[in-house]
């Protein structure tokens, strides 16, 4: 059988014009000549040229497609990890306040609650330990000159900034391994990130206080201003210097004790205001025999030269009620100026006359959700006056239903703690991611 | 002329270099092709997953600090909150899964499930997808029927449910 491809031509003769070479001839020796020639002919032979380029070549292949391949993996390990390291520095900056309140000046709760989000993120079994206990480091945050400085080399005692640190490295056992880089000897990558959150962001934490002043509080009148001072002295060193500070006081109206001022150049003068604070009756204060009624001073709080303003619009606004949670109606007839009304273009009031206690706590109830509505936040703080030991709690629980945002309560702080435990109110601000390396 | 019988023109086949590059080019095309297509196919999963995990935490971090307030079913008012849909034009701005889906290729179909537990407290977004429909270039069917997850889980802040 022939092959061909016209009938009578084959497709091979020996006039073939491919060049033979025969093994013999290749491994043969002769003289230079010879052997000359046979090197320019094994040069000339184009035989083989794709296999052997792409057999040169495939290692520089295989390099650009490690680059390709392995690079967009470490690109998306390094972002979990930078991801799982922020989910933990923010978890952990959420509860900083939990360094003042532990009454020890203990980290565990931020410890925990940083590695708790770490693990949720980038979970062991699977990627090794990210976040040791050792790489979560309290300490300060400068804005100014965005550095972080750990408490152990400070030696402070009042951090407001958290530093996580999350890891894959060889000596951890968790590097990140690579799909082709064995080939090149080079099998896994250390990865390594820090995330820092803090609230010394340097903005504005403007701040209004609503003090009880009714006579039934007065027992408690000096923790008020203890408190009213502590909080002043956060307020003007821990955030921004535009912060402004103002304190209402209540019984069944409100009385400005002290208007909204600038808290860091009206320092001095407001510090003497606190000083002043008393009971009802008397000049800037309420009147007595009034009962007590918290919504008055919300509802004072939000009007158009307070929180109201739109002055304040996108800047963290918080009230702080101070009181011993009881809602003590009177037999008056309440007006808009009571917080009666829900909202400032309601026209159906929660009640005028008659009002009984119940009434009291939702129109303050109705006073947050609106001070909320405009951004708000507000936090609670107990004492007990000259409430009977027996319903203390249920008070407590009652006046807590006024937090609103990023708001905390706190219950009855002893006055030995008074200034570590309201050194925590500046860290009731959310923390926000301030770095990132 | 003499036609060549099978064995000798086999062995004639065999010496013969024309046309070698041709062949070798055949020879050669295969796994280059493979190779440049599944490296295009693993970076495109990867890129795509990378872009799924960014919007996982951009979606946990609105929904976590209460700028988002509201699930594809809506406003969030229960303790523990969770809702499941796939990315599409129907979800709002106002919708913690409108943010996971932003940026999202639309030839895959992406399925966001979103959680907020007031417990932990915590927020939990997941987005999944099936590889296959990712990987494009993907010859081999290396990445066909399975799927891919991004997850980021936040502590919720503030109070909730809010």
């Amino acid at each position: 059988m022939s092959i061909v491809t016209r009938i009578g031509e084959p497709l091979m003769s020996d006039t073939d014009p491919c060049p033979r070479v025969s093994l013999r001839e290749l491994a043969g020796s002769g003289d230079v000549r010879s052997r000359s020639m046979r090197m320019r002919r094994i040069l000339s032979d184009r035989g083989a040229g794709v296999t052997l380029l792409v057999a040169l070549l495939f290692p520089i292949l295989v390099g650009f497609a490690m680059l390709g391949v392995d690079g967009a993996y470490m690109y998306y390990r390094n972002l979990m990890l930078r991801q799982a390291t922020q989910a933990a520095a923010l978890a952990g900056g959420n509860v900083i306040s939990s360094y003042y309140t532990s009454g020890t000046n203990s980290s565990a709760t931020i410890v925990s609650r940083a590695q708790q989000f770490a693990v949720a993120n980038l979970p062991t079994a699977t990627y090794g330990t990210v976040v040791a206990a050792s790489d979560i480091v309290l300490g300060n945050w400068n804005a100014a000159t965005a550095t972080f400085t750990s408490l152990a080399s400070s030696g402070g005692t009042s951090p407001n900034a958290v530093s996580v640190t999350g890891r894959h490295l060889s000596t951890s056992n968790n590097p990140v391994s690579l799909f082709l880089g064995n080939m090149y000897a080079n099998p896994a990558v250390n990865l390594t990130t820090t995330a820092i959150t803090s609230y010394a962001t340097g903005q504005s934490f403007h701040t209004i206080i609503i003090n009880d002043l009714s006579s039934s509080f007065s027992p408690s009148i000096a923790q008020q201003r203890a408190a009213d001072q502590a909080i002043l002295d956060c307020v003007r060193n821990s955030t921004g210097p535009l912060s402004n500070f103002a304190i209402v006081g209540i019984t069944g109206h409100y009385a400005i004790w002290q208007n909204l001022v600038q808290a860091s150049t009206n320092y001095a003068a407001v510090t003497t205001k606190i000083a002043a604070l008393r009971s009802c009756d008397g000049t800037g204060a309420p009147a007595c025999g009034t009962g007590s009624n918290v919504a008055s001073g919300i509802y004072r709080a939000t009007k158009s030269d307070m929180f109201g303003s739109a002055t304040f619009n996108g800047t963290s606004k918080n009230i702080i009620i101070i009181t011993d949670g009881v809602p003590n109606a009177s037999n008056f007839t309440y007006t808009r100026e009571d917080g009666i009304y829900p909202t400032p273009s309601s026209t159906t009031a929660t009640c005028t006359s008659s009002c009984t206690d119940a009434n009291l706590l939702a129109m303050a109830q109705n006073q947050a959700t609106y001070a909320n509505s405009l951004g708000v936040s507000i936090s609670t703080i107990y004492y007990a006056g000259g409430t009977p030991a027996n319903q203390r709690a249920a008070y407590a629980a009652s006046l807590a239903t006024l937090r609103r945002g990023t708001g905390i309560s706190l219950v009855a702080p002893s006055s030995g703690q008074i200034s570590s435990t309201f050194a925590a109110f500046c860290a009731t601000m959310s923390s926000k991611l301030m770095a990132v390396r | 002329m003499t036609p060549r019988t099978g064995r000798a023109g086999t062995h004639g086949l065999g010496r013969c270099r024309r046309a070698a590059a041709s062949v070798e080019f055949a020879l050669t095309v295969v796994p280059l092709t493979l190779l440049i297509l599944g490296g295009i196919a693993a970076t495109m999963v990867f890129q795509t997953l990378s872009t799924m995990q960014n919007n996982a935490q951009y979606a946990a971090r609105m929904l976590s600090t209460g700028q988002i307030k509201s699930l594809s079913t809506g406003l969030i008012t229960t303790s523990t909150a969770t809702a499941t849909t796939t990315c599409s034009g129907t979800l709002t701005a106002l919708m913690a899964e409108y943010y996971a889906c932003v940026g999202l290729p639309s030839y895959a179909t992406f399925t966001v499930t979103t959680t907020q537990n007031c417990t932990v407290p915590n927020v939990v977004v997941a987005i999944s997808v099936s590889t296959g429909a990712v990987a494009a270039g993907d010859v081999s069917g290396s990445f066909v029927g399975k799927t891919m997850t991004a997850r980021s889980e936040l502590m919720k802040e503030g109070l909730c449910p809010s």
